[in-house]
């Protein structure tokens, strides 16, 4: 029995076949698991990062026999708490769609994940274990197009919970998202011409070399305009500090998700931490070299560490450089006051959008100078 | 002529720099760009700082630790006790009659065995979700019957009914001595009282570590 097995294991089809699609799958498995399960080690950053910034100390009263783990068990309890609440459908509520907003406010916020590339491909024995779940030709794009999915939920949110709050928060949620997802995607398409390129495991391979010899050839190196205008356009799209207008608590109570309660309101909690990490894990693949060490590109790392270690450095890299911009999302949120709506959309349309149009012009003129 | 005069009190303080004049923002600011980077920085001294000197954080985990109170502090009451066990109480009123919040309420009775004392309490209620601990009733006693010198003040309960602190509440040890934390009779005040003097250094040195985090974190407005 053995022997036929192996025999099979070394067949051709099953190396370039099925073997391919199992790694897939188990990929595609893994993926989500590790980023939900980053959610509240992120919650419980925001929750300390924040205390320790306001001279206070953070939740550190849940404990396990005495143990708090630095009140690392808070989001454990809360999601118990979440998980045993009462189901309330207020009266107004168009239930179907009540129902349906949180899903599809988490489903595409786990989906945007899939193109991220967290460390090169490896090969063992000639078969070729790629660290991304799905390696597509419209790469980047599909990001964009996933994440501007999370608006439905939003919307549906606001609108099917019957409450004046909830619509003016899906509304603002709604316009504000719409708007910065164009900026989001000007600012990017001068990486796209800069790299020619739109899949992200492409990109952070050329990000690997150095320019004039001493440079990673980073985004942020490259186009620090479009850094700039992306992260703040990132910032409105998770509907974070200082754009967090959906939520504006002294106006709106809570926006969009006022009338969830429970686990249905905890996936909204979910979902924008999720885009949290899902932003700031395109932010490092674009212009931060993604799970490139700088000045150790992934070539010569499989060659100093070989292919079973250099996967997991890359990883780490890659998570440290991703922790880092979770991290600035929670340390801006406790320095930036809120803005005014009127100012967050002139930003949008009078400052980012022509900046981003310009910066594209710019590096268009000098790709053509230097070619 | 007394607009002038006015003028006068802000011309005084026109060139104090605590005041915070109303300027019209410089270029770079309204950019808002590197004020951003500013706002950064601020913050995450405090948290730098916060982070590596945690245990001088002015936080007290209360229920945990507890802030040491001066001996003068004005806690939960007690009735005192005569040595034969007696309360000093002679039901009086002036206390109920002193008391701003009308939160004492007493039922006089006789002694009826030639006590010299000749009047006692019946009943002695004081309704602690009324008292306002404001002191009154433990000056108008000309007893010294009542005081509160017990230190205590978390005093939450589950009813409003245990909240009325009956004749016995307040002449026992209630609640008891290990979760209290407070002084109830002459030694136990006394041994609270040194252990004030000697939490006084503390309450300075931890007041003198306050002032120098304000002074380690200038900066930050």
């Amino acid at each position: 029995m053995s022997f036929y097995l192996e025999t099979y294991i070394s067949t051709y089809v099953f190396k370039t076949l099925y073997l391919p699609i199992m790694i897939k799958i188990v990929l595609a498995v893994a993926f989500p698991l590790v980023v939900l399960s980053a959610i509240p080690i992120v919650v419980w950053m925001e929750r300390r990062g924040a205390g320790l910034i306001q001279d206070r100390m953070g939740p550190n009263r849940s404990n396990i026999a005495g143990y708090t783990f630095f009140g690392l068990l808070h989001p454990i309890n809360d999601a118990i708490k979440m998980i045993m609440k009462e189901t309330l459908t207020p009266e107004r509520a168009k239930v179907l769609f009540y129902f349906l907003a949180p899903a599809l406010v988490v489903i595409p916020a786990i989906m945007t994940f899939a193109v991220i590339p967290v460390a090169a491909p490896v090969e063992i024995e000639g078969v070729v274990i790629p660290f991304q779940v799905a390696t597509i030709d419209t790469g980047l794009l599909y990001v964009l197009a996933i994440s501007s999915l999370g608006i439905y939920g939003i919307m549906m949110a606001g609108w099917a919970s019957g409450n004046k709050f909830s619509m003016l928060g899906g509304l603002r949620a709604a316009s504000q998202m719409l708007s910065y997802e164009m900026v989001l995607g000007i600012s990017l398409v001068t990486l796209f011409m800069i790299y020619a390129e739109i899949e992200p495991a492409a990109i952070v391979e050329s990000q690997g070399e150095l320019i004039f010899g001493f440079i990673p050839k980073w985004g942020i190196f490259l186009s620090p305009v479009a850094f700039f205008i992306f992260i703040t356009a990132a910032f409105a799209e998770c509907n974070r500090t200082p754009f967090d207008l959906p939520e504006a608590d002294s106006e709106i109570v809570a926006g969009y998700h006022l009338e969830y309660g429970g686990m249905k309101f905890a996936m909204f909690m979910m979902a924008e931490y999720l885009s949290i990490i899902t932003m700031s894990a395109v932010v490092t693949t674009m212009f931060f070299g993604g799970y490139q060490l700088p000045f150790l590109p992934s070539a010569k790392l499989h060659a100093l560490a070989g292919p079973f270690i250099s996967p997991f450095i890359q990883i780490a890299a890659f998570s440290v450089k991703t922790l880092f911009f979770i991290w600035l999302y929670i340390w801006a949120r406790w320095t930036l006051p809120r803005f005014r709506y009127d100012q967050v959309m002139k930003l949008c349309y009078l400052k980012l959008f022509p900046i981003a149009l310009a910066n594209i012009f710019i590096t268009a003129a000098i790709i053509l100078l230097i070619s | 002529m007394s607009n002038k005069k006015y003028t006068k009190i802000t011309d005084h303080f026109k060139d104090n720099e605590f005041i915070n004049k109303n300027r019209p923002l410089t270029f770079l600011e309204r950019l808002y760009f590197i004020e951003i980077f500013k706002g950064l920085a601020v913050t995450i001294k405090h948290f730098l700082y916060n982070f590596f000197n945690f245990s001088k954080l002015p936080t007290i985990d209360y229920p945990d630790k507890k802030r040491k109170i001066p001996a003068s502090f004005r806690g939960r009451h007690r009735l005192t006790l005569r040595p034969d066990g007696t309360t000093r109480c002679v039901a009086c009123f002036l206390c109920s009659t002193a008391c701003p919040a009308d939160c004492i309420y007493i039922e006089a009775g006789e002694y009826s065995d030639g006590n010299p004392n000749e009047k006692y309490p019946l009943r002695y209620e004081i309704d602690m979700l009324r008292c306002v601990f404001c002191g009154l009733c433990v000056e108008a006693c000309p007893c010294d019957a009542i005081r509160m010198d017990t230190g205590l003040y978390d005093l939450a309960d589950y009813s409003r009914e245990d909240l009325i602190f009956t004749k016995e509440k307040l002449t026992s040890d209630y609640p008891p001595l290990k979760e209290r934390g407070g002084a109830f009779n002459a030694e136990e005040f006394e041994a609270a009282r040194a252990l004030e003097s000697a939490g006084k250094d503390e309450n300075d040195k931890a007041r003198k570590r306050e002032k120098q985090s304000e002074g380690d974190i200038k900066n930050d407005d």
